[in-house]
């Protein structure tokens, strides 16, 4: 009867419930559009800064983290890779290894940093396919190299041309070896641009005398946008563990690029702020209008309690009577709310104008952001959406409760 | 035995310096069964009094016993409890809840004290019948005449069997044949349950059918009559 009485006094003032709830509605939508783009943004920047930089989980030598030194490496390489593709939980594991040599083209030289990375297993990581400025990434025939866009400028190589690289290799001796340039590429780290060169993982390991090792194994898990301390993550470490034994460190991303998880931290709490001051300034709506409602029914919830209602019963009145108002919003709320993130997800939002990509912290990103539905989120937001709507019933809510019935009644109805 | 005893009752408010002395030392007693008219001219004491022996309000002084126990000794908290078990109450006009139905209405107070949807249901409807309403269980207030409100606030005032009725002017704003319909709905009810009704008005009309008039004159009991019969 409660219900049905808080249900009915809604509708005493339809116009004014149905533009409270509009906005309720509409505040809601909004917040579930924002979130929608808001976890697009983070499932980008997830594949990029985490899928295509650190991987989920990285495997190497103890020391080499700190100290990067040549001869701290993962040995046996092929026999753990080969372990570690099998285990249960890996989608994907590529080797890498890293070098400095000197690059030198018939005019110019550089000092670059050399990537030995297996060419079709990276590719699952980074589509460096996509990213081709010029020529083709890495067949995986002996002798090929890829260079960033900007090293190739400097260096002033054209396609099918030579460079020779020559470094210390890790046994101390001199190792030099010519390369055809077969591609450029712009990787999307400016840094990578201008002294990066990519080479077939067992050409570097010639070059460096580092026979069937690498520097690190890089892991992607299921999950597929792993937050700090994923428990999917973790729990591919830990076959990992199993697989590899105890001589090698293995790493998750966030402890291996602790900044990175920061900001995707903040992020969330970002969607979090922006969530509750939307629905705060939708309840100052909801706050007028119950006031309203309460003052307009002075004389009756004033017989209310003469009759004997007690206060707490009133206050329950009103407070349901902003969840049903609430209730009511978020049906129509979900309904637009859930057409926003359709078009967010099929057209996505272009957030440049030229349409070029964007960079944010020397990392390139597409210009197009699509969106990304997530259910727990809009069960989130609804959710929050009722807590403040009945929060801001609370006061209108204890006014009617400490009504007395004798001056309440002396009002005019 | 007395339903309700006042002692010496005083009510005072102040407003800003100076301090209308609504009651000024009151002594009533109200026996079971009686049918009392509360007599007087407006701004007399009538509303006050009653407000006060219904626990809606807190005398200056004195004493006020109802149905045995001592409201001036009484929380807040209790004093609507017992408004909920042992009271009626029938206010001048106005005092509906507008969502509800006539049942719903009458069926309100019993919802209040917890009693079983098909009960009350049962009892409501019995209620309505006996105060003449029957077919206009599930008509709102809006769809009722002023007269149909007034039983239906009486229908809510006795449906949960209360120790007491109280009704402030329930007929100041009907007009006189309907008015005094209403008085005799009342006096039937008295007669034939045995309901202790109090009730205040200025009409000398409704005076007549009552068989004890008590009149207050400026805070004060001036006459107290009891007729035969
Ligand atoms: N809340 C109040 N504040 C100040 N004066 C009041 C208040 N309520 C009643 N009074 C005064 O008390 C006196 C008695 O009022 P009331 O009991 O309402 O009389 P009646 O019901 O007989 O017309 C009047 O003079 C009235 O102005
Ligand atoms: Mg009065």
């Amino acid at each position: 009867m409660l219900i049905a009485m808080a249900w009915r006094n809604l509708w005493r003032h339809g116009r004014r419930t149905f533009i409270t709830a509009s906005a309720l509605a509409v505040s809601l939508a909004f917040v579930m559009a924002m979130l929608c783009f808001m976890d697009g943004m983070f499932r980008k920047m997830s594949e990029i800064m985490v899928d295509q930089a650190t991987g989920h989980l990285q495997i190497a030598h103890p020391n080499y983290a700190r100290a990067r030194t040549l001869a701290d490496t993962v040995p046996d390489l092929e026999q753990r890779l080969q372990t570690i593709l099998a285990q249960p939980g890996t989608r994907a594991a590529t080797p890498r290894m890293y070098g400095f040599a000197l690059l030198g083209s018939e005019e110019e030289t550089q000092g670059v940093q050399l990537q030995g990375v297996d060419p079709q297993r990276e590719g699952i990581f980074i589509p460096f396919q996509d990213r081709m400025v010029e020529g083709r990434w890495l067949s995986g025939q002996p002798r090929e190299i890829v260079l960033g866009e900007g090293l190739s400028r400097k260096l002033r190589v054209k396609l099918g041309e030579e460079v020779v690289a020559v470094t210390q290799a890790s046994d101390g001796s001199l190792g030099n070896e010519l390369y055809e340039v077969v591609g450029v590429l712009s990787s999307g780290s400016a840094m990578m641009d201008k002294s990066g060169a990519w080479l077939a993982l067992g050409d570097l390991q010639e070059l460096l005398v580092l026979p069937d090792q690498a520097h690190e194994l890089v892991l992607l898990s299921t999950s597929l946008e792993p937050r700090q301390g994923d428990p999917v993550v973790l729990a591919l470490a830990e076959a990992s563990r199993a697989s590899v034994g105890e001589e090698l460190a293995i790493r998750p991303w966030w402890e291996v690029s602790p900044a990175t998880a920061t900001m995707m931290g903040t992020s969330d709490s970002t969607a979090w702020i922006s969530m509750v001051i939307i629905f705060a300034v939708a309840g100052l709506g909801v706050l007028n209008t119950m006031l309203m409602s309460v003052f307009e029914r002075t004389r009756e919830l004033g017989v209310m309690g003469a009759l004997g209602t007690r206060p707490a019963r009133l206050v329950r009145l009103v407070l349901w009577e902003s969840l049903l108002l609430g209730l009511l919003a978020s049906g129509g709320g979900v309904v637009l709310g859930l057409f926003l993130d359709w078009l967010l997800i099929t057209y996505g939002l272009n957030m440049t104008a030229d349409g070029e990509r964007m960079s944010s912290m020397g990392v390139l990103f597409d210009p197009i952001v699509y969106g990304v539905v997530k259910v727990d989120r809009i069960i989130t937001s609804v959710a929050l959406m009722l807590v403040i709507a009945v929060l801001a019933a609370i006061w209108p809510a204890v006014r009617a409760a400490r009504l007395r019935p004798v001056e309440s009644m002396r009002v005019d109805a | 035995m007395s339903i309700v005893s006042v002692r010496n009752l005083r009510r005072e408010y102040t407003q800003g310096a100076f301090t209308v002395h609504a009651l000024r030392g009151v002594d009533l007693d109200i026996a079971a069964g009686e049918f009392t008219a509360l007599m007087g001219p407006s701004g007399s004491g009538k509303t006050t009094l009653l407000n006060l022996i219904g626990g809606l309000d807190e005398p200056t002084a004195g004493e006020i016993t109802v149905d045995g126990q001592d409201l001036s000794r009484m929380k807040a908290g209790d004093r609507s409890e017992l408004r909920l078990r042992r009271l009626g109450f029938v206010f001048q006009s106005y005092n509906l809840i507008p969502v509800l139905s006539a049942v719903e209405n009458t069926e309100f107070v019993l919802m209040l004290r917890g009693e079983s949807a098909a009960n009350r249901r049962q009892r409501a409807m019995e209620t309505l019948a006996a105060v003449g309403l029957k077919g206009m269980e599930h008509r709102r207030p809006s769809e009722l005449s002023g007269g149909q409100q007034q039983r239906v606030a009486v229908a809510r005032a006795i449906a949960g069997e209360p120790a007491l009725v109280l009704a402030d002017e329930p007929t100041a704003n009907l007009d006189s044949t309907t008015g005094h319909e209403l008085i005799e709905l009342m006096q039937r009810l008295n007669r034939e349950r045995g309901l202790t009704f109090v009730f205040a008005t200025h009409d000398p009309k409704v005076m007549e059918a009552a068989r004890r008039v008590v009149r207050l004159e400026d805070g004060q009991i001036a006459s107290d009559e009891r007729k035969g019969s």
